[in-house]
């Protein structure tokens, strides 16, 4: 069983139970199916962050740059009026995030604690200001997507991306397969040399173990999720701009994870719909908003030390 | 007795900026023998033992594993090649389980690290190696208990499990009796007279009864240099420990 709690278990499966409902009571309100569609697509970027920071130890703040990626090297790769299949442009634009992220975190790398934050920081910047700056790929206005891909496998089509119930349907199944992806891959041999080198590096290296190899191919599977939920943004909305990799993105992303529960995974879909939904509230009663959000986040972060997930595990874990 | 050396050091040096922690220290570790090395404080005995196993790099000279030069290589590699340590503070992974903690060392042994599928728990060769590992330093009926709910002593066992469950041919052990009550030490003694007839150890420690009693080579280290190294009895008779080691600590005992 990858899901070793019972907490999470039973989280998960009321979290997929109703959203799989969602759009069938809501199929006339595309408003709140396109938000909830968001808040899914956020879950799957966050979540990839949380595997980052949580388990595998690294406090990134530049985890943006991969999610703004995604959505540039999309629209960059696709010719502008005809439509291409969305799997293998997928494919595509995370074979490249992935390979970019392996250039990055063999330079971040590195470095540790304080100097890997600034780095990651860093990098990130240069990616948010080297696309604010170019011409060529619009600059602070961003790339507009023309043609929505279709989404056939073998000549059988079963999504309409431009359907927003369908599309809908495709977030979800971006979220149940990167929170699979991750608890596989940490409850592998290869996850277990990672919790090791999370709890005491020094003495997984004095173990045998090339602790940077197992970290830079984590990093490498973190920035490519991260990726893949910035090529289902950028399709939702049909644009990417700069405003994709900024720093508060990544820093919100955090917030999101540590509400959640740090390291957790499933805290993080939590974390997300939380955040989210605290601030579709305080927009919609004060146009303060943001003190009240800062506020709340707050109270629950010393309320909650570990989280909401931590606060369902106290009250369900015997 | 065996005498092939596993493990030689040449003219090993280590200079921080002027101070020479370690000069010119030409060591050779036999197979199945327990090697030991005393020294007061400040002599260079941990320098000596971090260079051995990788984790400093020597400012000159060389360490030689089976005639092959490796100093220059990263730590991970040295394990790879046999030469297991422990640490003089415990160290391990205190947020699992007993069994865990040797799993993490086995497994490089048996099965790919790098797969990214498999559940760490099907390999049934690496939960077999972690047991008997901890069945070696008395541990079999701590198995499933979470490593920080043991005794401080269990602990230290519990860090030489890990470094047997690499499967060393050489160990190098850092006071693995510091801290320890004495019925606690009496064990590790009974388990380390056993182990140096399958390993060759290199052995730090400061309880002298213990290491007279072990150690079949002894080198005596003082303010980085390196006295005398030799049988017990060779080491006990001579003036210059006297004077350099032995003098010193009758008189903090006396104190």
């Amino acid at each position: 069983m990858i899901f070793e709690k019972r907490t999470e278990r039973i989280f998960l499966a009321i979290f997929f139970l109703i959203a799989l409902c969602i759009p069938l009571f809501l199929e006339d309100n595309s408003f709140f199916v396109g938000k909830v569609t968001t808040i899914l697509i956020l879950a799957v970027f966050v979540m990839s962050l949380d595997f980052l920071v949580g388990r595998v130890g690294l406090v990134t703040l530049g985890h943006a740059l991969f999610y703004g990626l995604g959505g540039y090297l999309f629209v960059i790769l696709t010719p502008e009026y005809e439509a291409v299949n969305f799997w293998v442009y997928a494919f595509y634009v995370m074979g490249i995030s992935a390979l970019i992220a392996l250039v990055i975190g063999a330079v971040v790398l590195r470095t540790s604690g304080i100097y890997f934050i600034m780095i990651t920081l860093a990098i990130s910047q240069m990616g948010y200001y080297f696309f604010f700056d170019s011409l060529e790929f619009g600059g602070g206005d961003g790339l507009f997507i023309f043609m929505k891909p279709e989404t056939s496998i073998f000549g059988l089509s079963f999504l309409n991306l431009d359907n927003p119930t369908h599309f809908y349907y495709l977030a979800l199944l971006g979220v149940l397969i990167t929170l699979l992806t991750i608890k596989i891959v940490l409850r592998s041999r290869f996850g277990r040399i990672i919790e090791a080198s999370r709890l005491n590096p020094e003495r997984t290296e004095a173990l045998g173990y090339n602790i940077f190899a197992f970290r830079l191919i984590s990093y490498v599977i973190g920035s490519t999720l991260a990726a893949y939920a910035g090529l289902l943004f950028a399709l939702q909305y049909g644009y990417v701009n700069p405003q994709f990799m900024t720093w508060e993105m990544s820093g919100t992303a955090l917030v999101m994870s540590i509400l959640g529960g740090m390291g957790t995974i499933y805290g993080a879909i939590l974390g997300t719909i939380t955040y989210e939904g605290l601030q579709y509230f305080f927009e919609h009663v004060s146009q303060d908003w943001k003190l009240f959000m800062g506020g709340a986040i707050i109270l629950m972060v010393l309320l909650l030390r570990k989280g909401l997930a931590g606060y369902l595990e106290k009250l369900l874990e015997k | 007795m065996a005498n092939n050396i596993i493990l030689e050091t040449e003219s090993l040096s280590k200079h921080w900026g002027g101070i020479k922690a370690l000069n010119d220290i030409s060591l050779q570790f036999h197979d199945k023998q327990l090697h030991g090395v005393v020294g007061p404080n400040g002599a260079g005995k941990s320098t000596l033992l971090n260079m051995l196993c990788g984790t400093l790099k020597p400012t000159s000279g060389c360490i030689l594993h089976k005639g092959e030069q490796i100093e220059g290589m990263k730590p991970w590699k040295f394990v790879r090649r046999g030469i297991g340590r422990s640490f003089q503070k415990t160290n391990i992974y205190a947020d699992v389980s007993c069994l865990e903690n040797c799993a993490v060392a086995a497994q490089r042994r048996f099965a790919g690290s790098f797969n990214l599928f498999a559940s760490r728990h099907a390999n049934k060769l690496v939960r077999e190696a972690a047991e008997k590992a901890l069945h070696q330093v008395g541990l079999a009926d701590r198995i499933s208990t979470i490593a920080a709910e043991i005794s401080y002593g269990e602990q230290r066992q519990l860090e030489l499990a890990m470094v047997l469950a690499t499967d060393p041919c050489i160990l190098l052990l850092d006071e693995p009796m510091a801290g320890m009550g004495h019925e606690e030490s009496l064990r590790i003694i009974e388990l380390l007279n056993e182990l140096k007839q399958t390993y060759s150890i290199v052995l730090v420690e400061h309880d002298m009864d213990a290491i007279f009693e072990l150690s079949d080579q002894l080198t005596v280290l003082d303010n980085g240099t390196h006295l005398i190294t030799g049988t017990v009895d060779e080491v006990r008779n001579d003036p210059r420990v006297k004077e350099a080691y032995l003098g010193k600590d009758d008189e903090e005992e006396a104190a």
